[in-house]
């Protein structure tokens, strides 16, 4: 199988905007083109869950009318997009990847996020598939079959956020809506060779997102370049009385800034269990990505392997807890992987839990001394490239690992104290698979985090 | 790991009635191999020494909070 690179003949979300926007196109033009690439693709990709076709064209025709009339358009005006099918969408049902919640009646209305993108001008085309209840990192799910990655549909796309990566990496929309408790976007935008932003706990709205983990949760983009990152997290910026926990200190657009260069932007690699068994080739492809922009620094995150430790628990335990009742009411009915696991989690004790989240204070305290010396840590994303579809296990640091619950060792830790994160790809030689880092920055720092991002994009080491 | 898996099997039949799961018996290694992985996860934090104001601070989670 041919690795192929994550779709670079396809414009992105501004350039599609642009287009709509100077009259080279419209939106009625962009929809069908990307209902086409769906009908087309998605057969081999597995990306999609649901289309909703008409929606969309309504959509496009009010964008084209506004047009015409001589109204200015909103920012992302006519541009396609899909989301996670864990996000409401008024009118369908919202599977959360399972086979349980495809008896609950249609969603209402959409979720915030759609809202605020479709308020924008973006156009949602569908549903994309996942990880059941987004318990895993691999994309593949018994119920819808798995999400297979564009760069070589022999191998996973990661997950749980499998099915927007590979509606962006394929080609079939700019830009799609993931959520990510431990992972969940930075996993399949290091597999599918993609970029994904997860921004710091609380910044944007979950409302309307079908939950995980509560304490971890967040919702965000996937894109083929850091500015359609940035274009879409301004749209989704802003509080909202539905999250209680979506309280930002700021909402300023981000779009604007991130191409002002890096300036004094304090810049390290994470070494130390974020090297530790990576495989040789990923380390090379961070080296290369370091020498490139200049960093010489090297900082630790101290105790990150009991942080992966304590966010596992935690997510067993809330996740277990949350699912309760579907658990005495269908058990039969869940993917017997994610049922396993989401029973087993409904067991742990409250110890467990409780002393979990008195060492996430303490690590988090610890990473913020970190951040007293650096703006920004890179890291690998996943220590390897995407696994071979229903491969269960593989090797890191010398021991057999399960592929599930362990693609995310280099992410979990980060979201345990919710800190915000851009998934860069790293440039990687043809027939290479793609393998993605993490820029990592403080609490509410999106903006170093983009921009670092966008210097490395624009260095032509992505 | 097979010490772990002896040692959550009586949690799991302590818990398992309150629980009200009908557990399937072709379930249970799986489910008592997770409980073990979490066991084993929790080795790793499980004697840190936190003070008694720690319980407030780690209740009420906000990224960037000075504490």
């Amino acid at each position: 199988m041919t690795v192929q690179p994550p779709a670079p003949q396809q414009p992105s979300a501004r350039q599609i905007a642009a287009s709509i926007a100077y009259g080279q196109t419209t939106a009625s033009a962009e929809v069908e083109a990307a209902l086409s690439l769906i009908a087309v693709r998605n057969p081999e990709l597995g990306a999609f869950t649901d289309v909703v076709a008409m929606r969309a064209r309504a959509r496009a025709l009010a964008i084209d009318a506004a047009r015409t009339s001589g109204r200015r358009l909103p920012l992302l005006a006519g541009v396609p997009f899909a989301v996670k099918n864990l996000f409401d969408v008024a009118g369908i049902t919202t599977r959360a990847g399972s086979k349980i919640n495809r008896a609950n009646a249609p969603a209402s209305r959409d979720a915030t996020a759609i809202e605020r993108l479709e308020a924008a001008g973006a156009i949602l085309v569908g549903a994309c598939n996942m990880d059941e209840y987004a318990y895993g990192f691999t994309g593949e799910n018994a119920h819808d079959g798995p999400s297979r990655n564009p760069a070589d549909p022999t191998r996973m796309t990661g997950g749980s956020s499998g099915g927007p990566a590979a509606a962006v990496a394929g080609g079939l929309v700019p830009f799609a809506l993931g959520s990510d408790t431990n992972g969940s976007i930075r996993v399949p935008a290091s597999l599918c060779g993609i970029y994904g932003l997860k921004p710091t706990y609380g910044r944007l709205s979950r409302a309307g997102a079908f939950p995980f983990v509560a304490s971890l949760d967040t919702i965000g983009p996937l894109a083929r370049s850091v500015a359609d990152l940035a274009a879409v997290y301004d749209a989704l910026q802003g509080r909202d009385a539905r999250d209680p926990v979506c309280n930002p200190p700021d909402d300023a657009p981000l779009l604007p800034l991130i191409g002002e260069g890096i300036g004094d932007v304090r810049m390290a690699l994470a070494d130390d269990y974020f090297l530790k068994g990576a495989t040789a080739d990923a380390r090379s492809a961070l080296e290369s990505l370091a020498a490139g922009m200049g960093i010489n620094e090297r900082v630790t995150l101290p105790e990150a392997h009991r942080a992966r430790a304590a966010a596992f628990v935690m997510t067993a335990a809330e996740g277990g807890t949350l699912h309760l009742a579907r658990l005495k009411a269908a058990a039969h009915d869940f993917d017997p992987d994610t049922r396993d696991r989401l029973i087993a989690g409904a067991m742990i004790p409250a110890s467990w839990v409780i002393q979990a989240q008195r060492f996430r204070r303490w690590f988090h305290n610890e990473v913020m001394r970190v951040f007293e010396n650096v703006d920004v840590i890179l890291a690998l994303a996943t220590p390897i490239t995407a696994p071979k579809l229903g491969q269960k296990t593989f090797m890191f640091d010398g021991e057999e690992m399960p592929v599930r619950p362990h693609l995310g060792l280099y992410t979990q830790p980060i979201t345990f104290i919710g800190l915000p994160v851009v998934t860069v790809p790293l440039k990687r030689a043809s027939g290479e698979l793609p393998l993605g880092v993490q820029v990592i920055a403080a609490p509410w720092n999106e903006l170093a985090a983009l921009k670092v991002a966008h210097e490395i994009e624009q260095r032509g080491l992505a | 790991m097979t010490k772990r898996v002896e040692a959550v099997a009586p949690l799991m039949a302590a818990l398992e009635p309150t629980l009200g799961i009908a557990i399937d018996e072709a379930w249970r290694p799986q489910i008592i191999a997770f409980l073990a992985m979490a066991a084993a996860n929790v080795d790793l934090y499980a004697d840190l020494p936190f003070d008694d104001a720690s319980d407030e601070q780690a209740a009420v989670f906000r990224p960037g909070d000075a504490q």
